[in-house]
Order: C-alpha cells, then structure tokens, then sequence
C-alpha cells in the first residue's frame, strides 16, 4: 500500500503516485493475471466454441443448422400433419386484436389499390417530364405511387392514374386521392367488368364492381400488394390428397374477412379449399418390396384397370400364374417385356409421399429391372428404406370448404414462426435408423468395440511381457535390440503401408477384421517403452521373494509385476482404446463390407452419402461417435495425460 | 561372436536369463521382423517394379522414380504437404506453447482449462473433419458468422483454392492440446531456483523466458516439433474427409496422393517409390532439424 496521505496531490505526486502504482508488484500481477486470463478464455473460445455449437447443431432440425441469422438454441417449430400424409404444415404466430394467435397458412391473396372514381372530382393533366419517378409512399396506411410535380415554384405531391394524350400523365393531388383510395383483392377486381368513365372531364378505363348492395366504378392504380391468408392450424387435418387433374377451378368463397379459392374436384361431392399443389412419389416399404414382390411377364398379365391402394391410384393387373390360376395385382413398376408386382393385401405400405430434399436415392434392382430407393426416409418416429415406385405425381391438398370457417388477411412480414426452445432427439434417433450401406450405425460402433477389445487383450499381453523383458532381464544384445525398439516409434507408415497390405491379401484377411488387431498381439514400440519405463521403478526386492518361492518369470510379471502396475497397464489400455477408435486409413483400406467398418470410417461413408441431405443426422452422428472417447476422457484424463507427457518428454 | 558366445556360457543362471529375454520379447521380434524389417525392404524392392498386385513384380529399375519426378501431382502434393508443415508446425508450438505459459502461473483451475484445451486433441480426426466442414460452410457456417460479425465477408474456406489449405492449418491448431500437456509438464519441471537466480540478477518477465524458460523447455520442445513434421507429413485423413484433395488439387496431401497411387490404380510399385521418397524426405528433415538442434536446443548435460 501506498503511505497514506492526506495533504492535496500536487501533479508531480501525483505522477510519482502513478508511477509507483505502476511498477509495484501488486499491480503487475494484476497486469500478468488479467492478461493471463483473457488469452487463456480467447483460446477457451477457440477449443469450445465449435464443440457447442456442434452439439447444439446435433438438437436441431436440419433446416435450422444454417441460418442467417443464426439460431444458437435449437428450436421447435410447430406444425400439423395434413391429413393422413407425411406432408407437415409449419405454423406461424400472428398478432391479432392483441393477442398472438396460432394460425397456419391457407393460400395468398393479390390486392391493388383502387380509386373510387364516385369520390374523385379533381384531376389534371400534365406533361410526363415535368414529374419525377413514382416512389412508394405510405399514406395513412395505405400505400400509394407518389410522384413529385414542380410547378409553379413549388412541389406538389400527386398520383398518376392514367397515361393521357400524348406524352402526358392524368394525375391527381395525394390529399385528393387518398380519401377515394381503397385496397381491395386483384381478383375481385379483374373479375369486374370494363367500364369508362369521365372525372373532371377526362375519360378513363376502369372496372365496374358490382356486388349485391352496390355497384362499385373503379380506376386500379396500384402498387399490388400479397397477403397471406392463414386459419385455424386444425383445419390441416381434414386436409385430402386427390390427383391435381381432377381438380376444377369453382370461384371463389367469402370465408370470415376473407376470400378463398373453391374447387370442385370430379367424383367427390361438395367443394374444398385448395391448400397447395405438389409433386408426390408412390413409395412402399422396402422390406415389403422385397419380401412379396415378383416380376411377371407381360404376357401373363391382363389389364384390370386402375385400382386405389392407400389413396394411391396404381395400375391393377390380372396374373396367371404357370399353373393356370389367376389372381389380382398391382403394377409396381412397369418394364417393357416384364414389370414388377405385389399382391393387393401384400401392399400394405404402398402410400404416396412427399419426399422434400431427399435426393440420394440409390439404385437397385429386381430381376434386371431397375428401381430406386431412398434410405433414411422418415415418417413421424420411423425411419426406413422406402422404393420408389412409379413416376411422381401432381397432387393436390384440399380440404372441405366447410370446414375453413375462420381465415384473415395478414402482411407475410406480420408472421413469425411459432418456435419456441426445445432439444431435438430426433437427429439422434434418425441417424441410428438410417441404413448405411445395407448396415446401421449400431453395428459400427458394435465393431469398434471388438476391435478396441482385441487390440486392448494383445498390446496387454505382448506389451507387459515384452517391457518387462527390457526392465529387468540381462542378456547380450539387449541394448541393440532396445534401440531399434525407439527407433521404430518414429518410424513413417507409409514406408510399410503396401507390403503389410500385401501380406494380409495373402492369408485372406482383407475385408475381414483381422489385419485390425493381428499386430497388437505382437506388441507397440510406445506401449512397450511406456511400461518398460514404469517397471524399472518397482523395487526389484519384490521379485527376489516371488522367485525364491519358486515362481518362473511369467509368474512373476503376473502375480507380482502387473498388480503393482495398474496404473500404467490402464494407460495402455486407453490409448489402445484411442487409437483403436480414432484410426481410419487401415480400416478404410482394409475393409469394404459396410457391415465391419468401425465408427471412423462409418462415419466418413455416412457424409459421403447423407452429408448434403441429412446434417442433423450427420451432425448427431458424429457426436456419437466421440461420446466414448469423451466419457473415457472424463473418466481417465489421468492417464491420457500421463501417458501424453510421456511421449513427448523425451529429450 | 566368440564373446557373445562366451557371454552366453557363462554362468547357468545368466544363461537362462538371457534365453528368458529372448523367449519373452520374442512377439515382439517377430512383430518387427514381419510387420516392419521385411515390409520396409520389401517396399523398397517394390519401388523398383511395376506391381499390380495380381501378377509377379515386373522389375523395372528408376522408372517409377523418374515417372515420380515427371509427374506434376506429385511436385504439387509435396508443395501442399509441405506447406501444411510449414503453417501447422510453427503455429500449433506457438500457441501451445503460450497457452502453457500462461496455465503454468499460479492460476484458479488450471485442471479445468487444462480439461477444456485438452480434449479436441483426443477426438476422432473423422468426427472433428465432419465438424469443421460444417464450421467452414460459406453459407452459415459458424466462422463465417463469426467473421460477418467483424464486418468481413468470409472466403469460401474448403471450396477456394487459395484457402482451403489455410482453412485446414486453422483446423490443425485445434488439435494442440497434447503439446500443451506435454509443455505445462515440461514448464513444471524447471527448478524454481533458476527463477530466483534471475530475478536476483534483475532479470524482468521477458529475460526470464528469453534465458531460463526456453533453454530450459528447447529439448522438450525440440523433440515435439520433429515429431508434429513428421505426422503433419504423414496427414492423410482429413485432407481425405475434408476436400479429397480438392478443390483442383490445392490440399493434394502426400499421403492422399499415395493412396490413389496404390489403392485407386493398384499402382503399388509406383506407390511404394512413393513412400520412399517420404520416407528419405522424413529423414532427412529429422535429420536437418536435429543437426540445427545444437544452435537452439540447450542440455544440461553439456554445462556439467
């Protein structure tokens, strides 16, 4: 502490005071520790940063990974099932009288602005190049095309409605306009007939609007504006799939404070509300597919016109079979001298699907005749491999106009999507369930832990004996054969890369798992040095009994050397586990059956084939596959980092 | 020979010692003779044919290697492996060995940034690859947004040419944590009293580092940096996952290079060729930094 003082600090104390502050110690470790602590949080940043956001990423619906802005705590957006379909509906919140209220999206809606020419009695002309460019302009809530006029020293605010004669523009005062300007739907008005009227002398091409009360004459000026018209969310579970070609256009329908489309849809009673129009794929179960498809020749089948299965309208067959019975089928896909069918009862999955952004359908075939098939295909909490069947088709999602009773007009920037925090397991779930190349997920890991199981019972094995070998015994030639020991830990693999890989091709033992683990069992340069290194600290007294009590050296190393060395057979173990689970050339080189790859290469084949499609998946996956190293981490760090200091202490 | 001999009939007990050595380091013995000794000549003999691995080697002589030296692939994945060396090497010590600086004062919960710097080291290079692809998205990744923060409009990272490759030597930094391990033990290992001393003879923060820290830390850090040249020489997986080489061969690995030769166009005679050149390369980087090592690695043992 600085002498305490209490007479006023003329400025050059007032430096010395600085000064002293400045070079005291206290204040310099104040320095240092704050300086210390923001590189150690900027580095923190660094290491942590990406680690959180990928696990956020694993929570979140694909879409949300990369949003700009983006969204850091996953969300849940809700939304409603259109019917019976895997077609879901987001759900938006819109603020009405108040209130957010929950609404889905029911269509758009066009509107223009219009002027009642009853309310409008000034109007000029003037020369076009006495007015500036239109510029959109909110005038008490209603937009207009404002342009500026000079004339007369001054500039006065109007809007144009109409060309005139010449290069003229008919124009009329903002104030005069605005109280004959209204908004009303671009249909409503194109479906007024033409009609011309004179204001102030002037005639002008408008519409004439006539409903029940009145008949309206207006002149559309514009700007056109869209709306979104929205409804009750529950409206989306009366929603039906018909084929869009029997769909016809029927007018429209005032619904609440607003218009709808009307359709009416042939063979169905009644009329609907179109929500959206789409490109829906046959798919059925591919474990169906396989288990009762059959393919029959052309000629032994006989047309029966079309047949609905699960709403989907497929070509019906008859088939005679070879021995002269016949029964119905369905065409599932159609060749040219053969197709592909299933019995009617046997199609229970048969279901048209909206298969969105997948695109990384494989190809397949049955009897010669190509079809495709898309794996990780979800619908609700199953995820499966679906075929493809068919070409896709427009379909049309319609729902009974009675049921739509309430629908209001709101700006689409008015909507914001009802969201709110949740963790997603589905990226989780999914990602185990997606095929990868005819295996799962579960079987990698499966994998990875044999192979880390071998590989940790051979370098235990042939590591203890043979460091033990080094620590104690005597023998000419031992200090040779430990210095080429060390020199093979530096050793660059891929001097041996392909001899080994040939060595392995001749005893059989490519895509199997044995070129994985055969060479733990023949010891590590590191463990074996590692151990070596920790054995030469027990007290050799320790031995001396044991041997006097008769006991041969395997004995030993057992009953006296490996208990008294738990701690280093643990670091062998775990960076035997390490290794095992992070390494991926080997394995990617050795195996090509989906059904051995452990987790790493797993996981590279996994991106290679949903990396564009399935991020959440991805990104789920890959967490999963450092979850054990990370629980091993927390669990040993102990030894990570003795066994890590080791390797690099040398010198 | 004789003395060996001699060595071997001396006392019964030594004998059979020495047969008990021999009998228990015999895996590994045979593990090198077979998996390393006889792979590392056969690799060579390999690099002087041509071998498909279906027919017999045809011999050859320097074909493969005057093919090699022709081969503008093989100039442009030593360039890129080069480089990668050369930006992964320098960066990754000076952060780790700062990080370690910094943890090694008297500080609140070294254990937990120790935890927090440590852990993406130990991670699958797989699972971090699939992570920084996403992270270097141009499109919403997460450092593009960090940028755009900044008010810098972020690069197309692994899809440019020009910075694809600096893209993965920011990756590689991640890994660091196993240096700063292995230097906060080596920082931890220097007396205390050589701190005293100095700041006896008035030494600041900076002469303390200049003249005790890193003299006391160069073997430690010496032997680090050979071996981060040699596996940034070797890197094969990310760059694998990462890029496949791309885009127009600007991460074209070594490593990834040889692969194709050999697995790809089952070219293993080329391949091995291949590997031998990393090989003496290798070497003789170790060997040139090991040589330079007198000018900036200090031992103890040579004051005594």
């Amino acid at each position: 502490m600085a002498a305490p003082s209490t007479a006023p600090l003329a400025p050059n104390r007032l430096l010395t005071r600085w000064q002293l502050l400045r070079t005291s110690r206290r204040w310099q470790r104040g320095l240092r520790l704050t300086a210390s602590y923001i590189v150690l949080l900027i580095g923190a940043m660094f290491m942590l940063f990406p680690m959180l956001w990928m696990i956020s990423a694993s929570f979140k619906p694909g879409w949300q990974i990369f949003t700009q802005p983006p969204i850091w705590i996953p969300q849940h957006w809700e939304e409603v099932r259109a019917g019976s379909t895997n077609r879901m509906f987001p759900l938006w919140r819109v603020p009405v009288d108040g209130q957010m209220e929950t609404v889905m999206e029911l269509g758009v809606r066009r509107y223009t602005t219009v002027i009642n020419a009853d309310l409008l009695q000034q109007v000029q002309t003037v020369p076009a190049n006495a007015l500036s460019d239109a510029f959109a302009a909110a005038v008490d809530g209603l937009t207009l095309n404002v342009r500026e006029w000079f004339a007369d020293g001054e500039t006065r605010r109007v809007v144009a409605l109409a060309r005139g004669e010449g290069d003229t523009l008919i124009v009329a005062d903002v104030a005069d306009v605005r109280p004959a300007a209204q908004r009303l739907p671009l249909d409503v008005v194109n479906a007024g007939g033409r009609a011309s009227f004179e204001i102030g002398g002037i005639s002008f091409r408008g519409r004439e609007i006539v409903t029940d009360e009145a008949s309206l004459r207006v002149i559309p000026i514009g700007p056109e504006s869209q709306l979104t018209v929205v409804g009750s969310p529950e409206i989306a579970a009366a929603a039906i799939l018909v084929p869009s070609e029997r769909v016809r256009d029927a007018g429209f329908i005032d619904v609440d404070k607003t218009e709808l489309r009307l359709v009416t849809v042939d063979g169905m009673e009644g009329d609907f509300i179109p929500l959206v129009t789409e490109s829906w794929q046959p798919v059925i179960d591919e474990e169906e597919f396989n288990a009762h498809a059959f393919v029959a020749p052309r000629s032994r089948l006989s047309a029966a016109g079309p047949v609905q299965i699960n709403n989907v309208e497929v070509q019906g067959a008859t088939y005679t079979a070879e021995d002269g019975a016949s029964y119905p089928v369905i065409i599932l896909i159609s060749g040219t001298t053969q197709s592909a069918v299933i019995s009617p009862e046997h199609a229970t999955t048969l279901h048209l699907a909206q298969l969105g952004g997948l695109t990384s359908a494989r190809g397949a075939q049955i009897a010669r005749i190509p079809y495709r098939v898309q794996d990780g295909y979800s619908e609700g909490s199953t995820v499966l491999s679906v075929a493809l069947v068919g070409e896709p088709r427009q379909m049309a999602l319609i729902v009974p106009a009675w049921v739509v009773d309430e629908a209001f007009d709101v700006p689409p920037e008015a909507l914001e999507r009802a969201m709110y925090p949740r963790l997603r397991l589905d990226g989780y779930r999914e990602a185990l369930q997606t095929k990868v190349g005819e295996s799962y997920f579960t079987t990698f890991f499966r994998n990875s832990f044999v192979l880390v199981a071998l590989n940790t019972i051979g370098h235990v094995l042939s590591c203890v004996v043979v460091g033990y070998a080094f620590a104690r015994l005597r023998a000419p030639g031992k200090n040779f054969f430990f210095l080429v020991l060390l020199s093979t830990m530096m050793l660059p693999y891929p001097v041996t890369l392909v001899p080994v890989y040939e060595i392995f091709r001749d005893l059989g033992m490519v895509n199997t798992l044995w070129p994985l683990f055969l060479r733990s069992f023949f010891g590590n340069a590191f463990l074996i040095f590692m151990l070596r290194q920790f054995f030469t600290t027990i007290p050799r007294e320790l031995e001396e009994a044991a041997r006097i009590d008769g006991a041969d050296t395997l004995q030993i190393i057992r009953h006296v050397i490996v208990p008294l060395s738990k701690p280093a057979v643990a670091t062998v173990v775990i960076f035997t586990f390490w290794w095992t689970w992070n390494s991926f050339l080997e394995p990617f080189i050795y195996l090509s059956s989906p059904e051995l790859f452990p987790v790493s290469v797993g996981l590279n084949f996994f991106r290679d084939q949903y990396g564009a499609i399935f991020y959440d998946r991805l990104i789920a996956a890959s967490v999963l596959s450092m979850a054990p190293m990370i629980v091993l981490f927390f669990l040993a760090q102990r030894y990570f980092i003795e066994g890590i200091q080791l390797t690099g202490m040398k010198g | 020979m004789a003395n060996l001999v001699r060595r071997f009939g001396g006392s019964p007990l030594a004998r059979r010692e020495a047969i008990s050595f021999y009998l228990l380091i015999l895996p590994w013995l045979i593990g090198f003779l077979v998996f390393l000794a006889y792979p590392m000549l056969r690799s060579l003999y390999l690099s002087f044919t041509s071998y498909n691995l279906l027919s017999l080697p045809q011999w050859v002589g320097l074909q493969n290697y005057q093919r090699i030296f022709a081969d503008a692939d093989f100039w442009q994945s030593l360039k890129v492996t080069l480089l990668y060396a050369l930006g992964s090497v320098p960066g990754g010590t000076i952060i780790a060995l700062a990080l370690a600086m910094v943890l090694s004062q008297k500080l609140r919960g070294v254990n937990i940034w120790r935890t927090i710097f440590f852990m993406p080291s130990i991670l699958s290079s797989i699972a971090v690859a699939i992570l920084w692809l996403y992270i270097f998205r141009p499109e919403g990744g997460l450092l593009n947004i960090l940028l755009g923060w900044l008010g810098i409009k972020g690069p197309d990272w692994l899809l440019s040419e020009q910075w694809a490759l600096p893209a993965l030597i920011l990756m590689s930094w991640w890994s660091v944590g196993g240096q700063i391990v292995i230097y906060l033990a080596g920082l931890k290992g220097i007396p205390e009293v050589l701190y005293e001393a100095a700041e006896i003879d008035g030494a600041g923060d900076l002469a303390k580092f200049r003249f005790v820290t890193l003299p006391m830390l160069s073997p430690t850090i010496f032997f680090n940096v050979v071996l981060a040249i040699i596996g940034a020489l070797q890197v094969f997986d990310v760059g694998w996952v990462l890029t496949r080489g791309g885009p127009n061969n600007a991460t074209l690995f070594y490593m990834i290079n040889l692969y194709r030769r050999a697995f790809e166009f089952t070219q293993m005679g080329y391949a091995s060729a291949l590997a031998w050149i990393l090989f003496v390369i290798i070497m003789g980087i170790t060997l040139l930094v090991i040589r330079s090592s007198t000018l900036w690695v200090f031992y103890e043992s040579e004051v005594r």
